[in-house]
């Protein structure tokens, strides 16, 4: 709440300041700028009818940043949070990286080892633009798009010519970040090849430990873009990338003269082919193909264990497109997926088909009204069917005030562990078996007499989990200068997955399976607003306030079967429905200020960010398995990142970063941030 | 006359006595670090033997005048059928169950609840979440969950409840990796009158 003050007294503040009148050339480019992710067709941003955020190339090339999270970061209503080894997952609505789809030119990133996904690893370098679509969207793009969407755009149709570029960046733990690109664009046809490498010593949080925090790593990504313009033929688009990941585990103290190593390796292969079949009628061909592999051999408890992961998709979708009357807009759009996966302790290799069916209809009833409205079938060859409605709408209720709701659901099918894991942890004591290979298990312990109990069902087949969730929100420009933006979400999740114990081995091992078991809800305000004090000068303010609650959690509470201890007397006593804070790894309060100066004469731009985050729970500390208000928590804390950019020759730009300036260090739960670090970066070209 | 004002006298203090016989009071005590190992490697069963405890005499005890069994995190009850493990031969009519209420709060034993330990299922449930214990997957530690008072019986009908507060060695407020786990830390109060159900 005291955030919550802070931000309405900024606003209060920043308004009674004059604003001079002047040239709102940067708000009318705003005004019609286009946009595909939130229809899969160029749309007016003031038209969309879904919260979207739109980052320009502008603002990602100011911003100094080398990777996806760092941006992402910065966004209203976005968190970014720890993963495995330092990485960085995003949340959004309170909705973890499981429920976020990640897509790069419209096509879906794989690699989710644990469900999660480590964004770090997707560079900048060439990127024109990023686009946030935040609600369940499964409508149009199916699984994982539960919270929403993040589309990052890679960089086409730049002017004719044969040019070329180069970023170089240099900073703490000896961090490289260098690109190349070499780009023709003549009449009809475009090649753009691109190169980055990437290389950084990590960094170590604690030291009496045998690891690095964050090992040694370098990374490698080459990329191909073809794109041929064959007129009356139609235009095709073929980009081909490779990216590979080295971590350095040389780091651990050995005696047995093992080598231990991680590598990634990524190779993802997209073609396009649009063609306007009729002057109101599109043909969109599609077909993507991605693989994931990933390799690590550890040394756990003086033995070397190899695990490996492999994912591959294959996708084909066509989608027509057909204006009616300039104010109806159809999409129907199918598509087939193949899905291979490969990994350690699945009994063997396993791929799953499904097929899929798109219809959209965007339709601008008036100049004031707006209604998108879409549904998608999806049939699968392990789970239940899914059909995933949406509807939306953008009514502008005054020439400057814009009303957008938005009601719609999204599902995530099980993980391939949920049904094919077949896991022993002896140090831990626990099995753990996904759904497809119980029955066999079971069975093959039933006949070895290793088996205690089973109190199992029969057939549990395993549904995809499932969300429904609404949004809320109003535009308004109170002078042509100042957006005000304010959106209200909610998400009711339920059949979320969740182990369970079902039986017990006769050595004392618990057996877990998974089944549907939890629901839970998420709901909050997003706030944001951009202030332009002066021609040099401009403010973006937004705050983001968030409750993410199980639900059974809360009946537990509601039922006074939770207790906590007072840690003087050592009494229990009971909690009630207030004192239960909600799901782990969540801040209640989220504030961003992001402030722009641009310093004309000199050629030079300031660019400071802060980001304050709420006290988070990051486990039960109290042992009543709950997050309640008496646990421990992580102390809030802000994060300040300042850039310098200064254009010295036409092609030539220099900039210095630093990030983390406070230097905030958390070494137990924040293992994604080092604590301050310098950069210098050198632009040259485009 | 005499004979009769005697007589008179006797049944009256006869009938005094009666009234003026008191109950027991109960008994509280809190006992700390009761060390009940399990040495057990990782994929058998777990071994060694269960500390045997008598409330009564408010120690541990090495013949079936036992109340509570300990062993790891699980705590027997002498009453019902002895399991597949090397657990103790059951001798005495105990029992019990786990009750959600804050112990200062549990004033009398609810009869029904009662329950004795079976070949696999026990009196005092095992298992994360299931009785007197949560395990916390990421930080591999144990916690007593607060507001779980064991209600017991004891081997020879009395009643007591229990609260576990700790099972690390000298009771930290948070247990680490290197804390010393299997050292039981718990309240109780005995109520010596068998039979009955009442704790105040």
């Amino acid at each position: 709440m005291k955030s919550l003050k802070l931000i309405l007294s900024l606003i209060l503040f920043l308004y009674s300041k004059k604003t001079l009148a002047q040239e709102d050339t940067i708000n009318t480019i705003k005004l019609n700028e286009l946009v595909i992710t939130a229809t899969k067709s160029e749309k007016l941003i003031n038209n969309t009818t879904v919260p979207i955020i739109s980052i320009s190339r502008k603002e990602i090339s100011s911003s100094g940043y080398s990777n996806l999270s760092e941006i992402i970061a910065e966004q209203t209503g976005m968190t970014i949070m720890p993963t495995y080894g330092g990485g960085e997952s995003v949340q959004l609505q309170g909705l973890e990286s499981d429920y976020v789809l990640i897509l790069i030119d419209g096509f879906p990133i794989t690699g989710r080892i644990a469900g999660d996904l480590d964004i770090s690893r997707i560079s900048l370098y060439d990127v024109e633009k990023i686009e946030i679509i935040k609600g369940s969207s499964s409508s149009l793009y199916g699984s994982e798009a539960m919270g929403g969407v993040i589309n990052v755009i890679t960089k086409k149709n730049e002017k004719e010519g044969l040019f070329t570029g180069v970023v170089y960046k240099y900073g703490s733990h000896n961090f490289h970040d260098l690109s190349n690109k070499i780009y023709f664009s003549k009449k009809n046809t475009e090649i753009k090849g691109n190169v980055n490498y990437i290389s950084s010593k990590g960094y170590d949080l604690i030291d009496f430990d045998n690891t690095q925090t964050v090992q040694p790593f370098n990374r490698i990504s080459k990329s191909l873009y073809i794109e041929n313009d064959l007129k009356k033929l139609g235009r095709t688009q073929l980009k081909i990338r490779n990216y590979i990941e080295n971590k350095d585990e040389t780091v651990f103290i050995n005696k047995s003269g093992f080598n231990p190593q991680s590598r990634t390796n990524e190779y993802n292969i997209y073609f396009k082919y649009i063609n306007k079949v009729h002057k109101k009628t599109s043909l969109f061909f599609e077909y993507y193909n991605t693989l994931f592999n990933n390799k690590e051999s550890l040394l756990v408890n003086g033995l070397s264990e190899k695990y490996k992961f492999k994912q591959s998709i294959n996708r084909y979708e066509l989608r027509l497109n057909h204006k009616l009357q300039n104010k109806l807009n159809f999409d129907l759009g199918i598509g087939i997926n193949e899905e291979f996966i490969d990994r350690t302790n699945f009994d063997k290799k396993e791929n799953l088909l499904s097929q899929y069916l798109y219809l959209q209809k965007d339709w601008r009833i008036n100049h004031k009204i707006n209604i998108v409205s879409g549904l998608r079938y999806d049939r699968h060859s392990e789970y239940k069917s899914q059909v995933s409605p949406k509807v939306s709408i953008n009514r502008k209720i005054k020439e400057k005030l814009t009303l957008k709701a938005s009601f719609g659901t999204g599902f995530k099918t099980p993980d391939f562990r949920h049904l094919y894991l077949n896991f022993s942890n002896i140090n831990s004591g626990y099995i753990v078996l996904g759904t497809n290979v119980i029955n066999k298990t079971i069975k093959n312990l039933t006949e070895s007499m290793q088996l205690l109990d089973y109190n199992g069902p029969e057939n549990y087949i395993l549904s995809p989990e499932k969300s429904m969730s609404l949004n809320v929100g109003l535009i308004s420009y109170i002078s042509p200068v100042i957006p005000i933006e304010i959106n209200f979400f909610r998400n009711d999740i339920n059949n979320l997955i969740d182990t369970k114990i079902v039986g017990q081995k006769t050595n004392g091992q618990n057996i877990f399976s998974y089944f549907n078991v939890k629901k839970a809800k998420t709901y909050g305000i997003e706030l944001s607003s951009t202030f332009e004090l002066s021609n040099q000068f401009k403010i973006k303010v937004s705050n983001y306030h968030l409750y993410a609650k199980d639900i059974s959690a809360l009946n537990d509470f509601k039922n006074g079967l939770v207790f906590a201890r007072d840690t003087e007397t050592m009494q229990s006593f009971r909690l009630t429905k207030k004192d239960y804070f909600g799901l782990l790894n969540r801040a209640r309060n989220q504030l961003n200020i992001n402030m722009k100066y641009e310093i004309k004469k000199l050629n030079t731009n300031l660019n400071l960010n802060l980001i304050h985050k709420t006290k988070i729970g990051f486990r039960d500390t109290n042992g009543n398995s709950y997050l309640d208000k008496y646990d421990n928590f992580s102390r809030g804390h802000l994060l300040s990142n300042f850039t310098i950019e200064k254009k010295i020759l036409k092609m030539f730009r220099t900039q210095f970063i630093v990030k983390n300036i406070l230097n905030y260090i958390d070494e137990i739960n924040f293992i994604n941030n080092p604590g301050r670090t310098f950069y210098t970066r050198i632009i040259f070209g485009r | 006359m005499r004979i009769f004002s005697i007589a008179i006298l006797l049944i009256i203090s006869l009938g005094c006595t009666d009234e003026a016989i008191d109950l027991l009071p109960t008994v509280t005590k809190n006992i700390s670090d009761l060390h009940a190992p399990t040495s057990s490697e990782p994929g058998s069963p777990p071994s060694g033997d269960f500390v045997l405890f008598n409330l009564m005499d408010e120690k541990q005890v090495f013949d079936n005048s036992w109340d509570l069994a300990f062993r790891g995190t699980t705590i027997l009850i002498n009453g019902g059928i002895k399991g597949v493990d090397d657990e103790p031969e059951r001798t005495g009519n105990g029992g019990g169950y786990v009750a959600i209420s804050a112990y200062q709060d549990v004033k009398s034993v609810n009869i029904e609840e009662i329950k004795q330990d079976e070949i696999t299922s026990k009196a005092i449930p095992t298992g994360s979440g299931n009785g007197w214990y949560n395990y916390d997957f990421q930080s591999h530690t144990i916690s007593a969950i607060p507001g779980r008072t064991l209600v017991v019986r004891t081997h020879d009908g009395k009643y007591a409840k229990l609260e576990i507060l700790c099972y690390y060695k000298g009771c930290p407020n948070t247990p680490s990796m290197t804390s010393e786990s299997q050292y039981y830390t718990f309240n109780y109060t005995l109520q010596p009158n068998s039979g009955e159900i009442n704790f105040d």
